[in-house]
């Protein structure tokens, strides 16, 4: 819109007949916080369940993305001292500016960290500081040509405010429409180009990974919302076009009702077509803005979920609670620069003797196992015909293993890291309850609840409950950010 | 097909189609019924019919479902991408697990084996490739290669190591010596018609046809029929590989329902059809024979830089059959040294020999 009304001749802007009506005023606009306060709330955990009861449907929900909501209900210590400062000089510009105000704090934190480094340039001098100076630089150069854009910009809007009060009606219009398009600009420039660029996505985001599904407490019961589980994470992944393949899969015992399903092992890995990675519809067609994440989206389904419902086999009524036990583990690349497993490290066990063998006998065998020396993970896998195939989904598990052991040492490093203790989400074992008379979700670890539980798992509904967890990670991402600390992943 | 369909994404396709009827009555256990009632009613039938099949325990049985399964629908997806119209799943399936419960062995209903790295396909009656062949046969290739200096020295062989496989067979053997060795061309020989053909198909579909080539050719004839249409050498070979029938009559007699009613007899019976007696060396000791007029002189093979520790034959062999096999080849004056290696089970399988 910006762009058209740029490129009007200023005659025909000047002969629209004007409405006079301003496009924004200073802090006016600012809703009140949501608890009636401005002071300091230190995390979304904190914020009353009560007011997160949200409806999930097909209909895809807008409002449920980063820069609005959840933003808009919270108030940080660090932004009322920000707005302190903001409001001496002319206060916010536009409404999205007011809401990314903990976004914009932590660039300027990061750009003066930036500027620090660029100084010092002379003073360093050994070989280590030098090493770190630059990664720095590398990082936050964008990030700082980006901070520039944003103040010259702003700038421009606050020069351009008084012109506002033009007495003349064409001049202001014109005046206003030009206000227009830079606070348009501003916009964009808050809403997507500086959340990229200030929380990149976690090194780990992009990997494939693998899913494993265990039918826990319940009986029978637990095999067959194991199926319902796994039927939705199969649809998710499909409507996100992963490539989807069954490792192993046990089916349950059979019995009054059917079968359903005692275990299973899914691989995620990217699809072909899966090219629109920061394409242009990223933040339009799809809500969450994947970036081809996997392990990233997958990441929120660790835990054991709990499913409250009457079971079709159940004669009296009665709600039953059974539990699933979801695994999920990434599969880091097992690349030269640091390879995640020693073949040598592997003895690779195939099939039992038998008799005279050779062409006496003619039997099929593809049963594979991989004994992992230095760690003794064993990983068996006969669920095809084909002894490659075996092999390969056996080093794929094995891979998928070793990847979560590095996964949790480097979690675990950057948490000892942090000053604080983060309440993170790993640690408890229920992360889940999908309650089926009541139909609701409430996810354990932030504490939400969510309705319309069938199309959760049907899939599609699923997107808006990770998203929930994404948005809180990128919350507290900013928080960490803001104290200085090392940036999250989980 | 990026999607692997596993074995019950279909029946979620079904289950998907209740859904959306049951979604407006929004009634859970009306459909968790319909969906679950198909999956038990079949399988367990299935496994019964197989386990008819003497040869195979429950465990064989369960997994040889699952991989007729696997193999119709992944059939199934291939039609449908093609734009043709497949025949019904539950019909094919019970159709295999009927020929599977007669004994034909799992690898012509399927149509293809693993051998190695290598996805053979295999007809009715040529024999399926085993399991110890590849082990052994890619043994011998990793030994060749490592006798080969690096590609990029002075001193890599000049021409391509000129291979003969008697009784090809499928062609197993020499596809995947080929497969593995770049610097090597493959003539594969077989004396039915049908393996033959088998073998060129292979060697199309695994896309080695350039340097695996098959023609039709009988050990009892004259030897000067076997050799290669290269001009270089004459034709002849740097090394001859085979798995020849080794299996004497009355061991014949009592093998496997699998083996003996549905592979060909004489690609089995190690003294031709006819004889009742003998211990199933016939084969070997043609070889032997007329190797002499097919094996390329030790000195060419070395001019040509091929190093002189490359194996001259390399022959497969049954069960106790090794002190035999070594004696026929003694007696050969061209044979140097011999060696045995033994199978991934530990059982004396192949014998090496080298030329003096």
């Amino acid at each position: 819109m910006a762009a058209i009304l740029r490129s009007q001749p200023v005659s025909r802007l000047l002969h629209r007949s004007s409405t006079n009506q301003p496009f924004f005023s200073s802090s006016n606009l600012r809703k009140p916080c949501y608890c009636g306060c401005t002071k300091f709330q230190p995390s979304i955990s904190t914020l009353g369940r009560q007011n997160r009861a949200i409806t999930t449907s097909n209909r895809r929900k807008q409002d449920l993305y980063f820069s609005d909501t959840v933003s808009r209900k919270r108030t940080y210590a660090s932004e009322a001292a920000l707005q302190e400062v903001k409001q001496e000089d002319f206060g916010w510009c536009t409404e999205t500016e007011e809401r990314q105000a903990k976004l914009i704090e932590s660039a300027k934190a990061r750009v003066e960290l930036f500027r620090k480094t660029i100084e010092q340039e002379t003073e360093i001098t050994d070989v280590q500081g030098q090493i770190a100076r630059a990664k720095i630089q590398r990082e936050l150069g964008p990030l700082a040509q980006l901070w520039d854009k944003y103040v010259e910009t702003r700038k421009s809007i606050i020069d351009l405010k008084p012109e506002l009060e033009d007495p003349d009606p064409t001049l202001r219009e014109m005046f206003e429409l030009e206000h227009e398009t830079l606070c348009e600009e501003l916009n964009t420039l808050l809403s997507n180009d500086l959340p990229r660029l200030l929380l990149p996505l976690p090194s780990t985001a992009r990997l494939a990974c693998m899913v494993s599904l265990n039918a826990g407490v319940g009986g029978l019961e637990s095999a067959l919302c194991t199926e319902d589980l796994s039927r939705m994470y199969i649809r998710f992944a499909e409507s996100k076009n992963w490539k989807i393949e069954q490792i192993s899969k046990v089916e349950g015992t059979g019995g009054k009702g059917g079968g359903g399903i005692r275990e299973l092992t899914l691989k995620f890995s990217p699809g072909n077509n899966n090219n629109n990675f920061y394409g242009s519809d990223e933040l339009e067609g799809n809500a969450v803005g994947d970036q081809g994440e996997i392990f990233g989206l997958m990441q929120w389904e660790k835990g054991v979920h709990r499913i409250q419902r009457i079971p079709i086999n159940e004669t009296m009524g009665r709600i039953h609670t059974s539990t699933v036990a979801v695994v999920v583990l990434p599969i880091y690349p097992d690349t030269e620069e640091s390879p995640l497993v020693d073949p040598k490290d592997v003895k690779i066990d195939v099939m039992r003797a038998r008799g005279a063998g050779g062409q006496h006998v003619n039997r099929t065998e593809s049963a594979v196992r991989l004994t992992h020396i230095p760690t003794g993970i064993t990983v068996s896998m006969q669920d095809s015909r084909s002894q490659h195939q075996n092999k390969a989904w056996a080093w794929d598990i094995l891979r998928a293993r070793l990847s979560e052991k590095k996964h949790n040492e480097e979690v675990e490093a950057k948490r000892a890291s942090r000053r604080d203790q983060v309440k993170g989400a790993d640690r408890s074992d229920k992360i889940r309850t999908y309650n089926f008379n009541q139909d609701r979700l409430t996810d354990h670890r932030f504490g939400f609840t969510i309705t319309g539980l069938q199309n959760i798992l049907d899939g599609n509904g699923l997107d808006d409950v990770i998203l929930m967890m994404k948005n809180d990670l990128q919350e507290r991402r900013l928080e960490a950010l803001l104290k200085g600390e090392e940036d999250l992943d989980y | 097909m990026s999607i692997r369909r596993s074995s019950y994404i279909p029946k979620l396709l079904a289950y998907q189609k209740t859904t959306l009827q049951a979604s407006l009555v929004t009634s859970s256990s009306s459909r968790r019924n319909s969906s679950s009632a198909s999956s038990s009613s079949l399988e367990p039938d299935y496994i019964h019919t197989l386990l008819q099949n003497e040869e195979l325990s429950r465990d064989d049985a369960i997994n040889e479902l699952r991989w007729i399964t696997q193999e119709v629908k992944a059939t199934a997806q291939r039609m449908i991408a093609k734009g043709k119209m497949p025949a019904i799943e539950e019909d094919s399936i019970s159709e295999m697990v009927q020929r599977r419960s007669r004994g034909e062995p799992i690898q012509y209903i399927l149509g293809s084996t693993d051998f190695g790295p290598l996805t053979i396909q295999c007809r009715r009656p040529v024999l399926i490739p085993r399991p110890e062949t590849a082990y052994l046969t890619e043994k011998l290739s990793s030994y060749i290669l490592s006798l080969i200096p690096p590609l990029t020295s002075r001193d890599r062989p000049k021409q391509p190591l000129s291979i003969l496989d008697l009784c090809s067979g499928t062609g197993c053997i020499g596809l995947l010596l080929g497969k593995l060795n770049p610097l090597s061309t493959v003539t594969g020989i077989d004396n039915s018609p049908v393996a033959v053909q088998l073998g060129m198909i292979n060697s199309r579909d695994l896309k080695l046809s350039d340097r695996v080539k098959f023609k039709y050719g009988n050990l009892s004839k004259d030897p000067k029929l076997l050799l290669s249409s290269n001009a270089e050498s004459k034709g002849k070979y740097g090394l001859i590989i085979s798995n020849p029938p080794y299996i004497p009559f009355h061991e014949y007699q009592k093998l496997p329902k699998s083996v003996k009613d549905f592979e060909s007899p004489s690609a089995l019976l190690g003294d031709g059809l006819n004889e009742k007696q003998g211990k199933g060396l016939k084969y070997y000791e043609r070889i032997s024979e007329i190797s002499p007029d097919l094996l390329i002189d030790k000195k060419v093979l070395e001019m040509n830089g091929w190093n002189s520790n490359i194996p001259r034959l390399a022959l497969e062999i049954g069960q106790n059959q090794s002190k035999d096999v070594i004696e026929i080849l003694e007696s050969n004056p061209m044979i140097g040294k011999t060696e045995i290696w033994k199978d991934q089970f530990g059982v004396e399988r192949m014998i090496l020999a080298w030329s003096k």
